[in-house]
């Protein structure tokens, strides 16, 4: 035996050419195994660039894996992340030795004027150590000189590239140019390259100036980011921060009481948690996908050696060993795999191709790096390392069946018994493992796209398909004063509505769906302040048509009125939700709350509760304020506009532009629209499931029906003597059809008990999608179970079609 | 019993029809044991089917027990064979991977019989056979002879009324031979029609009559004497 292994590559050319002529010989057989890969293989290389870019690469940045993000944890709250206060990141920059770098970003949504049409513009406020730690350099001018951190001398800006191309028709001239950043006359001093987004999509960045006692606020409003420091772990950042916010919570107890810290990776942050766990279930799905795939190619390759046993006892006889067909037969496979993979990368194309297709580009700009899915370098690799893999797994069941079988066993075999006893077990077992995982992936699937189609399922009580709605954000440098700003909306509210088709037109601050929230702390009259961090609220100032428009109901009290203004009673409308939490089996009504030492604000009405996002388990309290006595500096307004609401955005926008000509108007749309960007990720995943269990389904059907039909094929002569010997038809028909449901079975109920544990998992992991499904649990056996079923009809009507005669004239 | 009239098998190979049973008239009486003789290709296992009807593709007459085989269906045929035939093969055509017991029982399972009685019937038939000991062993660890002597029992177990044999010997030493020989002149005896084939004129001396047949045409033999 040693001798083989002196040279174990010798030959393999050879084989290279065996296998070929294999392929030409069983042409079906080869076609079949390579769909199966080409399909299996495929969908892994779309996921791995999926994977990659989404999770791995999301960002273009020098070292990504050693850039972290640190947040505020708010204990009672579900996934929070607080953004930090100017003394936190002080005292964060002071202390943290697990963490360098670090650097504070502040989000803001501006207007900017002074270039073509006035427009809203999201942009960065950052502090000194933002750019140098990005390691970025700018495409052309520079990034900002520690001197314009001061106040009175911040006014510079750096432009995304996507703002210099729209803006300024990349013209390299625009440095030393000037925009307004909400009225502010701001110097373009540098242009970052094509792609740079960080910590995400932005248009411009400017420098972060506060004086000392901005500094010291303990209102929190920073992102914060930073580089793990070399030898520093996650594990010890994130003690090290915990410990520093310990610290701040006694330190600062009215804002800070109970607030931790998190830190996590920047790569798994930018996409989100929710991003992230889906992702990583499509790749265990694929992985399953895979598996299912290399089942059915491990049996159709069994199928093959069968017919070799006795060469390969011969071979062994007269001293050769068995490595040569060994090493034959995994050669085959990878080969299998090889022009699968090379199938499959077509399929992979076109895939991600469609999926960028079909991203509607407002959401796009939230998932960094989607547009970056590709077919780099590093996902052909992990391709090639899957084709092989797949090619070793599919060949290695059946190299080491042949393996074991003895020399005079192979040799006494007839070529029929051949195919009796182990390989057979082992042909069946690959079966039921195939069908198990197939019933796992499409049951996982089916709950995941319920899931998701629930988390999709808006919940309105207006039709989407009548609302026109548009945001407006009020330059706090123009609209300085509440009373400025009370006064914009109050002149937008009527000016619209003096169009008979727009009277219905209400605010709020925050609509239902358009990924935008904001909360407050509050209190209650008469109680003492809660332990942990006070009480808190989604915070809605409202106009008085809101409820109508919105269709939202009124349960007690009243609702908002013209007369809300200030001066007259401070007053709030609550949802139900709120009444529940907060007073619970007491009345609500003619209570009094209030912010942080603002007036007292009486509740004067109950309103039914809404969504506000998908993601959302139960109902949130919201309390409703009069907007003219809370005005809010970003409002969205919406209004009934009949069936066709599109055609009144002209209207919409003369109406603003007769108010204040340089005030833009952001996100004028549908409704409908709006509603649906928010489900397009959901819907993405959904498909994508769904796709991946058809195509498992598919799979699993093929590998009972190439297993029936083999097996028919195999037992061709015992059909014929059981004819003989009275067997009719319909009896040989069962027989087969028995067989075949016996292996189903046995796959679909190792399969459920397998699906039930991975639905428990997936209920835990998964926001949205439930453990129990019933619907799921019965169709999706059900389904599987007919399939295979119909996928033995073909091979058994073949068998109780023979004769006996044709049977059984061998001799 | 058993009457052919101008029977005719042929198989179509391109435009050419291939005559394998040409205007075959054919008498066998209940009781009677037949040999069926002739060279090889002569279309001797070809009849041995058409009677047995596992070939359907022929045109003609074919009367069994006052049935007009050629105007039953498929299934009104394999009903008919289930009741009136046992099949022996020259290659025994055990299932191997049954027991003996187990493959006595095969042709019981398909006809309506209890599993009490079929176990009775099995038995009983071991015991005649002489291979009680052997019940539970696979065919690949038997003789030749006694796989064969399976397959009578088996063949006859449902207890037929003709027996068809193709060759039954032809894979057995003359003694094993002789043997299977003896036992087919028994069961003759006790009222069972044979009709075999076979190449051996030691064989073919048990029978009454001797059927000779040569590219598809009846020689001699076809009726009763
Ligand atoms: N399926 C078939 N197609 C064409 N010819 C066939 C077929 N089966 C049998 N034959 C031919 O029919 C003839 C009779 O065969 P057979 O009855 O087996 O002869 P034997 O007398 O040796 O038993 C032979 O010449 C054989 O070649
Ligand atoms: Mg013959």
């Amino acid at each position: 035996m040693p001798h083989q292994f002196s040279r174990p590559f010798a030959g393999l050319k050879e084989d290279c050419v065996y296998g070929l002529r294999q392929f030409r010989r069983r042409p079906g057989f080869s076609l079949s195994a390579i769909a199966a890969l080409a399909l299996g293989i495929g969908f892994s290389t779309t996921t791995f660039s999926f994977t990659d870019a989404i999770l791995y690469r999301p960002l273009d940045i020098p070292e990504l894996d050693r850039f972290v993000q640190v947040a505020g944890v708010d204990p009672k709250i579900e996934r929070s992340s607080r953004a930090l206060a100017p003394v936190d990141f002080i005292e964060f920059r002071q202390s943290a030795r697990t963490i360098r770098e670090l650097s504070a970003a502040s989000l803001q949504v501006r207007n900017l004027t002074g270039v073509a049409d006035p427009v809203q513009a999201t942009g960065y406020s950052v502090s000194p150590e933002f750019f140098p730690s990005v390691r970025v350099q700018p495409l052309i001018g520079r990034t900002f000189l520690p001197e314009e951190f001061t106040p009175g001398r911040h006014l510079s800006v750096v432009l995304a590239h996507v703002l210099w191309r729209t803006q300024f028709g990349e013209d390299p001239g625009v440095l030393g140019r000037s925009i307004e950043i909400d009225g502010q006359k701001h110097t373009i001093v540098g242009v970052m390259p094509e792609g740079f987004r960080f910590p995400r999509a932005v248009e411009y960045w400017t420098p972060l100036a506060l004086n000392s006692s901005q500094w010291a606020f303990a209102g929190d409003y920073l992102e914060c980011y930073g580089r793990l420091a070399s030898g520093a772990t996650l594990e010890q950042a994130r003690a090290e921060f915990n410990a520093i916010a310990a610290r701040l919570a006694s330190r600062y107890p009215t804002t800070h009481r109970g607030i931790g810290a998190r830190v996590d990776l920047l790569r798994e942050r930018v996409s989100g948690d929710l991003t992230a766990t889906y992702t990583r279930l499509t790749a265990g799905a694929v992985l399953f996908l895979l598996l299912i795939a290399c089942a059915n190619v491990a049996n159709l390759q069994l199928a093959r050696v069968l017919g070799r046993v006795r060469e390969v006892a011969i071979r062994a006889s007269v001293g050769a060993g068995s490595y040569p067909i060994l090493r034959q037969i995994l050669v085959e496979s990878v080969m299998l795999s090889a022009a699968g993979a090379l199938l499959g990368l077509p399929v992979a194309a076109w895939t991600l191709a469609l999926m960028k297709a079909a991203m509607p580009p407002e959401i796009e700009r939230y998932l960094p790096g989607w547009q970056r899915m590709g077919l780099n370098t590093e996902v052909l690799l992990a391709t090639a390392v899957t084709a092989v893999g797949a090619g070793v797994l599919a060949g290695f069941g059946p190299a080491w069946w042949l393996s074991r079988r003895s020399v005079s066993a192979g040799l006494a075999e007839s070529s029929r018994a051949a195919t009796s006893g182990g390989s057979r077990k082992l042909r069946s077992a690959l079966v039921i493992g195939e069908t198990a995982l197939a019933v796992v992936l499409l049951a996982g699937a089916a709950l995941m796209v319920k899931g998701f189609r629930s988390l999709a399922a808006v919940q309105l009580n207006s039709d989407p398909d009548r609302l026109l709605v548009w945001n407006i954000s009020l330059p706090e440098s123009k609209y300085s004063s509440v009373e400025k700003v009370r006064e914009f909306h109050r002149a937008l509210l009527a000016e619209a509505a003096s169009a008979p088709a727009l009277s219905s037109v209400a605010l709020l601050a925050d609509l239902p769906y358009s990924d935008s929230s904001s909360s407050r702390y509050f209190s209650i009259e008469g109680r003492p302040a809660p332990a942990g961090p006070p009480d808190v609220a989604q915070w809605q100032p409202a106009s008085s048509r809101l409820f109508s428009t919105l269709g939202i109901p009124l349960l007690e009290g009243r609702g908002i009125a013209e007369s809300d203004v200030p001066g007259a009673l401070e007053i709030a409308v609550v949802s139900r939700q709120f009444a529940r939490r907060f007073f619970p089996g007491q009345p609500a009504i003619g209570k009094r709350i209030r912010l942080q030492r603002g007036e007292w604000i009486t509740i004067a009405g109950i309103v039914a509760d809404t969504r506000h996002d998908s993601v959302e388990r139960r109902p949130r309290p919201v309390i409703y304020r009069p907007y003219a006595q809370a005005p809010p500096q970003s409002a969205w307004f919406v209004v009934d506009a009949g069936p066709n609401p599109a055609q009144f955005a002209p209207a919409v926008r003369a109406a603003i532009r007769r108010i204040d000509p340089s005030q833009p108007v952001a996100r004028l749309q549908t409704y409908r629209r709006l509603v649906n960007n928010h489900v397009t990720g959901f819907a993405y995943i959904s498909s994508m499931l769904g796709a991946l269990g058809l195509v498992a389904l598919f799979l699993s059907i093929l590998g009972v029906y190439s297993l029936m039909a083999s097996a028919v094929g195999e037992r061709t002569r015992e059909t014929g003597i059981r004819m003989a010997l009275g067997a009719t038809a319909g009896e040989v028909l069962l027989a087969v059809l028995r067989r075949g449901a016996l292996l189903a079975a046995s796959g679909l109920l190792i399969g459920l008990a397998a699906a039930l544990a991975a639905a428990r998992f997936l209920a835990q992991v998964l926001f949205g999608v439930s453990a129990t499904g019933p619907a799921v649990f019965t169709a999706v056996p059900a389904a599987l179970a007919l399939s295979l079923l119909l996928a033995c009809l073909i091979p058994a009507r073949g068998a109780a079609s023979t004769g006996p005669v044709t049977a059984l004239r061998e001799e | 019993m058993i009457s052919l009239r101008n029977l005719d098998k042929f198989y179509q190979q391109g435009p050419d029809r291939f005559y394998v049973l040409r205007r075959i008239n054919l008498d066998i009486r209940e009781g009677e044991f037949v040999a069926i003789m002739g060279p090889s290709g002569a279309g001797k296992s070809t009849l041995l089917h058409v009677i047995g009807m596992h070939d359907t593709a022929w045109t003609g007459e074919y009367t069994l027990l006052g049935h007009q085989v050629h105007k039953l269906d498929r299934k009104r045929r394999m009903e008919l064979y289930k009741k009136y035939f046992g099949f022996v093969f020259q290659s025994y055509h055990l299932l191997d991977d049954l027991t003996v017991a187990e493959n006595l029982d095969v042709p019981l399972g398909y006809r309506d019989i209890r599993k009490s009685e079929r176990q009775a019937m099995v038995a009983d038939m071991l015991d005649r056979f002489r291979i009680v000991g052997k019940k539970d062993l696979y065919p690949n660890q038997l003789s030749g002879g006694q796989q064969q002597l399976v397959a009578v029992a088996r063949a006859i177990i449902a207890n037929p009324k003709v027996i068809l044999a193709d060759e039954p010997t032809g894979n057995l030493h003359s003694s094993q031979g002789l043997e299977i020989m003896e036992l087919f002149k028994q069961l003759n005896e006790d009222g069972a029609t044979i009709v075999m084939v076979t190449h051996s004129e030691t064989n073919a001396a048990y029978a009454h009559r001797i059927i000779q047949i040569a590219d598809g045409w009846i020689e001699s033999g076809a009726n009763a004497a």
